[in-house]
């Protein structure tokens, strides 16, 4: 088992890992676009995205279905050939989440998910169009407790 | 820039697959219509920006909110109606 560690950013064993390779980079920052995608069972829906030859740039990312219940993308017969997907089930669709201080305001876009073809581990940040899909999905219902903290995740420090 | 001046219904070509064609034009707004193969991708620029800009404010910052974060969540979703 990994954890989110507060130096995750630093060190997190690279057999814990999947390299994931985005040919185009993410929408407006085309350079980055190799990443570690880093999962911890306890974690989830939420995983890491790390870019690999910029540590410092890491994405906290969240499995888009489980937190809008009636989330509905369409990936274009282009974008599938490009990812090489042959089939539904080795996609995974994962959005990106902005984490404010204020964990009220902790927003997931929905609008521009990544999608990637867990087979050949390749991904691409595409735009839905023709959908109501914000950019900014607030993703909890009410505030977390300040201060308070569950046992079930055990951070490393 | 290639500059070009044209009328309500008058057409461009760009390539030898995308034609652009003036729908309609009136003081601050022109309508355009696009004839392009499904494989060029075609997005107004604000919403790319808005992206961008999304995605550069989702460059995590200190990864401890997760701490609060993700068992708030977790006990969101395990609260929520299995639909």
């Amino acid at each position: 088992m990994i954890s989110f560690s507060k130096e995750a950013t630093q060190r997190v064993a690279v057999d814990s890992r999947q390299i994931i390779t985005f040919e185009s980079g993410l929408i407006g920052l085309p350079q980055l676009k190799v990443f570690a995608l880093i999962e911890d069972e306890l974690s989830l829906p939420i995983r890491l995205l790390q870019c690999v030859s910029v540590p410092e740039f890491v994405f906290v990312v969240i499995n888009p279905f489980a937190i809008h219940p009636s989330y509905d993308i369409e990936i274009s017969d282009e974008d599938a050939a490009e990812l090489g997907i042959k089939s539904a089930a080795d996609v995974l669709v994962l959005a990106i989440v902005t984490v404010p201080e204020d964990l009220r305001f902790v927003t997931a876009n929905l609008l521009s998910p990544l999608v990637i073809n867990m087979k050949s581990k390749r991904g691409k940040q595409i735009l839905l169009t023709d959908t109501d899909y914000p950019i900014n999905y607030r993703i909890l219902k009410d505030a977390p407790i300040e201060g308070r903290k569950q046992p079930s995740l055990e951070l490393a420090s | 820039m290639l500059i070009l001046t044209r009328k309500v219904n008058e057409r461009i070509t760009i390539g030898d697959q995308v034609e652009i064609v003036v729908l309609k034009a009136s003081k601050d707004k022109v309508k355009l219509g696009i004839n392009a193969p499904g494989s060029v991708v075609i997005q107004r620029n604000e919403l790319l920006a808005s992206v961008t800009q999304e995605n550069m404010r989702a460059v995590a910052g200190p990864l401890d909110r997760l701490e609060q974060l993700i068992p708030a969540l977790r006990k969101q979703l395990h609260q929520a109606p299995t639909a």
